[in-house]
């Protein structure tokens, strides 16, 4: 929708058509792309799914590749989860929202907001390890 | 007053003010949720996998739930695309599929999901009573009610989770049936637990039949209230209003005769008899006997126990499974370990006709001094349910309020509808701001979906 709806507005002013008379050519035409986006995502959806019911702490190809970045056991199963839920929300917000045309003054925010967000999703890799090992006390 | 830039793109920051409003605000919400489920996701993370519920959650019910949503955002993009090309018709239609689509999403939630959570009980045995409980546990090797082991499809005896070197389980779940113990108390009976030991002793030998208790109450009753002796500890002092208040209600109609009397102990399975030996009268009230005071005190913790339980229809008999490593999985898997036909042989069993005339078995569990903690699968259960009511009921206000949103710009009215003839460009921009809201709400689920039902 973006800037784009104050320029496409402006060329369809209802005082100018009337409101009775639409325009030519279907409406799937325009939103084909959106119709795409939104089968690519039931298809997703049916991946996660599909995906959760396979252990991939089961298979040690798995498990090594994600021991190089601290992720074990059920942890594996989540971050694929997020990682493709965090796909899914990538291609409705680049297309739905449509970020792909908006201008920087909303992309600046949105910067910040991914910055933050992000680690407070990262956080979670503390469940695997005490970053502060000084609080251990085996002398006293 | 008529508002700036509603439409018109500030020449400052290049977007029309709703725009630029609305994408600061779901800034804020991303930051909100996204908090949330990093508190979420930290929490599942540090619980043992074993230790966090799974298939609790009807995860066909959610899938249906996330298509809906998906399909909902893109008809409000097609009813958008319609309105900017002038289809009024088409619009109004892609508008009504988007909150039906909507309140469809809180149907089920509200209609389905969350009332089966509160049918459902759950309890946490103390670690040394779960030898109690053992057959609905699933720790030890599964037994039939003769004590041979149970053989699975292959012939071999069934392994229990300590024979497969997996944690004990302490968790117990099932239908709620009803929690005796937490009724209101009409009857001094009903009173007995909440009364300390040493005032149950001066109650024993005081009534000893129930023509004789209906007497004994009115008589207390039309005393004047004795003045609370000095120095008594809250628990007492409580016990001792809460006896005369339970007086009261006990000499309510249904309580005033006989009959109703004898109705109400059989709720608590007692009979008349079972009453006459907990209150006997010892020979000498002034000089019990060793023997006479051993007879008062079994009858006494005899009455505690059966008072003092909770009912809940038994382990989900056709549905779960105990000797699941995960859990058991109220609803959606068949249980075919274990012999529903031998349940009534088992301890902590009671059989029951219910109303079509059918056998149920309950499950007694004695919330004394057994359990750990116990209740509906409400938010106070455990960290799982608090946090998946308190996000989904956050998700669901959020769709309930965009719902309304395009509700209101579909009605025929000054802001919604109408505005299609009067001012094409501003009912535009409202559908393109809520869409963006709609698509936040879809986005939220994204992420609920997979967190909450799959992992």
């Amino acid at each position: 929708m973006s800037e784009q709806t104050a320029t496409a507005e402006h060329k369809h002013e209802p005082e100018a058509h009337g409101a009775g008379h639409g325009h030519e050519g279907s409406v799937f035409a325009h939103a084909r792309p959106y119709l795409i986006v939104g089968v690519i995502l039931f298809g997703a959806t049916a991946l996660t799914v599909g995906l959760s019911y396979f252990d991939f702490a089961e298979y040690s190809i798995f498990r090594r590749m994600f021991a190089v970045i601290g992720v074990h056991d059920v942890g594996i199963n989540i971050l694929v989860g997020l990682m493709l839920a965090t796909c899914k929300v990538c291609l409705v917000g680049w297309w739905f929202m449509h970020l792909k045309q908006e201008k920087r003054t909303v992309w600046r925010p949105l910067f910040f907001t991914f910055f933050f967000v992000s680690g407070l999703f990262l956080l979670f890799l503390l469940a695997f390890s005490d970053p502060i090992p000084t609080t251990s006390h085996p002398i006293h | 007053m008529e508002i700036p830039y509603t439409v018109k793109p500030r020449p400052d920051t290049g977007l029309a003010n709703p725009k630029l409003g609305i994408w600061l605000f779901l800034a804020s919400e991303v930051m909100l949720f996204g908090g949330l489920f990093a508190g979420y996701i930290f929490m599942r993370l540090s619980a043992e996998p074993w230790m966090w519920p799974r298939g609790w959650l009807n995860v066909p019910v959610g899938t249906f739930n996330t298509f809906i949503l998906i399909a909902s955002s893109v008809t409000i993009i097609l009813a958008w695309e319609s309105l900017k090309m002038h289809q009024y018709k088409a619009y109004k239609m892609w508008l009504t599929v988007t909150w039906i689509c909507g309140l469809a999403f809180l149907g089920v939630k509200l209609g389905y999901e969350w009332p089966d959570k509160f049918g459902h009980f759950g309890a946490y045995i103390k670690g040394d009573a779960l030898h109690k409980y053992e057959a609905f546990l699933g720790n030890e090797d599964p037994k039939d009610a003769k004590g041979n082991p149970i053989l699975n499809a292959e012939g071999k005896p069934e392994q229990g989770r300590v024979s497969r070197n997996l944690p004990e389980r302490h968790f117990i779940s099932g239908h709620l049936h009803e929690i005796a113990g937490q009724k209101p108390s009409a009857l001094a009976l009903a009173t007995v637990p909440y009364i300390p030991a040493k005032r149950l002793d001066d109650m024993i030998g005081t009534v000893w039949s129930l023509d004789d208790s209906i007497e004994e109450d009115e008589k207390q009753l039309a005393k004047p209230p004795e003045p609370l002796k000095p120095g008594l500890s809250d628990p007492e002092r409580y016990a001792a209003e809460h006896v005369r208040v339970a007086l009261k209600q006990k000499l309510a109609a249904e309580h005033a005769t006989k009959e109703g009397r004898r109705a109400h102990l059989a709720e608590f399975g007692m009979t008349e008899q079972d009453l006459a030996v907990l209150l006997k009268r010892p020979a000498d009230p002034r000089k019990p006997t060793p023997a006479e005071l051993e007879e008062q005190k079994k009858a006494r913790e005899a009455f505690l126990e059966k008072i003092n339980v909770i009912r809940v229809h038994l382990v989900d008999p056709e549905n779960a499974n105990p000797y699941d490593p995960d859990n058991d999985k109220a609803h959606f898997w068949p249980r075919d370990k274990v012999d529903v036909a031998t349940m009534k042989d088992r301890p902590h069993v009671e059989e029951e006709t219910g109303a079509d005339g059918k056998k149920e078995y309950l499950l007694v569990l004695h919330k004394s001094d057994l359990l750990d903690h116990h209740g509906a699968f409400t938010p106070k259960l455990n960290t799982y349910l608090a946090t998946y009511f308190m996000i989904t009921g956050l998700h669901g206000l959020h769709v309930l309020g965009g719902c309304i949103v395009f509700i209101y710009f579909w009605l025929p009215i000054k802001g919604g509808s109408k505005l299609y003839k009067t001012d094409h460009a501003q009912l535009c921009n409202r559908i393109e701001v809520a869409g963006l809201f709609w698509h936040l709400v879809d986005l939220i689920w994204i992420f609920v979906f997979p967190l909450f039902y799959l992992l």
